[in-house]
């Protein structure tokens, strides 16, 4: 039970896209198709998991005082070996991802959940946690890089899926098309989470 | 153990093991890597020269010469690359060019970060196709003999632009009408 | 709005009978004048078009207003002129559905977000245009001709694309290629100083403004004449940088903001890679409205020179 709290956690209550707002420079940056949002959010997860792991069974080892070049050490391997084997294997998604993906090593999502988490609890709680922040990020990040395909190219993962004489809204790919996309989407969950705690409150 | 010691240790040991696994994952994919660079730079180069089936690296001066061959290894034009600064950074493309006749193959956008809709649409082919068959003569003045996508005069001058600066390197290595 | 007990307002504190929908109404009958020119020239699509987007512009006003319990308040003809002056920015030939977007976003992302008329930073009809702008680029750079209608270039264009002179002539009456509104100079300036005797625009912000334009192009060895009659620049400069919300309170504000946008907009006409730059410039000034402000708080009377 506390496992499957931990996990839903990260997908919805402190979802790090849309409740905590923290690791959304790479989130703005690269969702400007729905195949670099998946991949983006999965990289991530292999790195936030690998890491929260190796932390959490650490813990007791690393000494309180060096924590954090410990942790950025850990984060920053697994980073770099993600861009390898990125590189070997999946060019063409490289090429789109480029700079984003040594940059997870500085995304906060991974250094808050190695301090704030991962360094405190066992193995299982460590795991679902950053299971469920790393797929709350993905979701996160791919439904808004779906709006902003679907806006901004017509397509849905490189598929066309709107009317032939559709007029493609430039500006969805475009910076600012991230910032809307993103504004309005954490304003509806906003929304949807006021009104959720109204109904559980007259009950 | 001295706490001072234990700091050193521990972070050294973590240390040791990243380079390790990163030693390690380096030697498994780098050679996939150059593999997939050379595949790539190919795949550009023969698209760039019609007919050609496999090229030859040849370095003239500070440029690099991709001659471009094909199945029984007669030469069918030289490609090389070409960098323009655009709108939103450094536009690299791959020219194929005939010495002999002095006329371009065709041209590739190889890498650029254009706006979307707008200087992006250079990597259509109906933007590049128009240099196909361009002489070495010509002007490669936006909006005379090039020319530019409405919206985005910027990103096609700098094409433009970059083919004819180093076109003027090209024919003084390989003078039109020589041998290549 | 009605809940607040204190209501800070800056001086004086003399109740005229003006109000909101009174200016907001003058603004309206001083735009139907570069309307009137759009439509002579560009005929009835011209007219369809400011319709179809004021009327979007209030209706999203009206939306946003009920959903967020507020009461509605479209007859203040604040959505109005935002839909017009919409309008007036945008190419005769523009699609329908676009222009309803232009106004969508306008009320709903440069206006209403903020909470409402008066809480905006920035002017929301500039909002929709520029949204328009970047999203649907080739559409809002397709200019007709008037008169026989085929698509042709603005004035600005044709000389930074091609080096072509207009006439000085057509470009006061407003024969020529561009957005719906902003073509006649003439008829604008009749609007705009109809405005300012009315006292709802301070002649200091146009004043500034087209000044600054002038001196700064001939500067650069541009010519002033065609820099003050071309694009958007006299539209922008009596209609839109004049708006109450969005530029400085002070005299000496609304100079700087008038010179400020003047200079942005010479640079990105002359050095930019668009020909038209008001609404950036005049976006720009808007963010730079709350620190203008702060630098030129009056002083208050009476106050002694501290030394």
């Amino acid at each position: 039970m506390q496992l499957f709290k931990d996990f839903i956690n990260g997908i919805w209550n402190e979802n790090p896209i849309f409740k905590m707002v923290i690791g959304i420079c790479s989130a703005l940056a690269v969702t400007t198709a729905a195949n670099n949002g998946i991949a983006m959010g999965l990289a991530l997860t292999f790195v936030l998991t690998c890491s929260s792991i190796l932390i959490s069974l650490l813990r007791n080892v690393i000494p309180a005082k060096v924590r954090i070049p410990c942790y950025i050490i850990v984060v920053a391997t697994f980073t770099t070996v993600v861009d390898l084997f990125m590189k070997a294997y999946f060019p063409s998604l490289y090429e789109v991802l480029g700079i984003f993906i040594p940059l997870i090593v500085v995304n906060c999502t991974v250094l808050a959940r190695a301090e704030s988490f991962a360094s405190k609890v066992g193995l299982a709680r460590a795991t679902a946690d950053a299971l469920g922040m790393g797929l709350g990020f993905t979701w996160a990040i791919t439904l808004i890089s779906m709006i902003r395909e679907l806006l901004g190219a017509g397509t849905l993962f490189g598929y066309r899926v709107m009317w032939d004489g559709f007029t493609p809204w430039v500006s969805a790919i475009l910076p600012p098309g991230a910032f809307i996309v993103m504004g309005i989407l954490v304003g509806l969950i906003n929304m949807i989470n006021r009104k959720t705690a109204k109904d559980t409150h007259s009950h | 153990m001295n706490q001072y010691a234990r700091m050193i240790i521990v972070l050294m040991i973590i240390s040791i093991a990243s380079g390790a696994v990163l030693a390690l994952s380096y030697e498994v994919t780098n050679p996939t890597i150059q593999e997939q660079a050379r595949q790539k730079l190919e795949q550009s180069v023969l698209t760039v020269i019609p007919g050609a089936t496999k090229m030859e690296e040849v370095q003239k001066e500070d440029m690099m010469i991709y001659i471009g061959l094909d199945d029984q290894g007669n030469k069918k034009g030289i490609s090389f690359k070409a960098i323009g600064s655009g709108f939103d950074g450094p536009i690299e493309i791959m020219v194929g060019y005939n010495p002999k006749e002095g006329k371009l193959l065709g041209i590739e956008i190889l890498s650029m970060s254009e706006t979307p809709g707008l200087g992006a649409r250079i990597k259509e082919e109906a933007f590049t196709k128009q240099f196909k068959e361009k002489s070495a003569e010509d002007e490669f003045t936006a909006k005379e003999d090039v020319q530019v996508i409405s919206g985005a005069t910027i990103s096609s001058t700098a094409v433009a632009n970059a083919i004819r600066t180093s076109l003027d390197k090209i024919v003084k290595i390989y003078p039109v009408g020589g041998d290549f | 709005m009605d809940d607040y007990r204190l209501i800070t307002t800056s001086s004086p504190h003399l109740h005229s009978g003006e109000n909101i929908s009174r200016i907001m109404f003058s603004v309206a009958i001083a735009l139907l004048l570069p309307t009137f020119a759009g439509i002579y020239f560009f005929g009835f699509r011209a007219l369809s078009l400011v319709v179809i987007t004021s009327l979007a512009a209030m209706l999203t006003e009206a939306i946003f207003q009920k959903l967020r319990n507020k009461p509605i308040a479209i007859s203040d003809g604040s959505a109005l002129v935002t839909g017009m002056l919409l309008a007036l920015n945008l190419p005769p030939g523009l699609p329908y559905w676009m222009a309803v977007v232009g106004a969508v976003v306008a009320i709903s992302l440069g206006k209403q977000i903020y909470g409402g008329l008066g809480s905006n930073p920035f002017n929301p009809a500039l909002i929709g245009r520029v949204f328009l702008m970047i999203t649907f680029t080739t559409p809002m750079t397709t200019w007709i001709n008037p008169v026989d209608g085929t698509t042709g270039a603005t004035p600005l264009s044709l000389m930074k694309m091609q080096g072509l002179q207009t006439d000085y002539a057509k470009m006061l009456i407003g024969n020529i290629g561009g957005s719906l509104g902003e073509t006649s100079a003439l008829l604008i300036i009749i609007g705009g100083i109809y405005l300012i005797y009315k006292g709802y625009v301070d002649w200091r912000i146009p004043a500034s403004f087209l000044g600054s334009v002038a001196v700064l192009s001939g500067f650069l060895g541009q010519d002033p004449i065609f820099h003050l009659l071309s694009g958007g620049l006299m539209l922008g400069a009596f209609f839109m940088a004049t708006d109450m919300v969005t530029t400085p309170l002070s005299k000496l504000g609304k100079i700087i903001f008038g010179i400020g946008a003047g200079l942005f907009t010479v640079l990105i006409r002359v050095y930019g890679g668009y020909p038209e730059g008001v609404s950036f410039s005049i976006l720009l000034m808007n963010a730079f409205t709350p620190l203008i402000n702060r630098f030129t708080v009056p002083k208050i009377y009476g106050e002694v020179k501290a030394e």
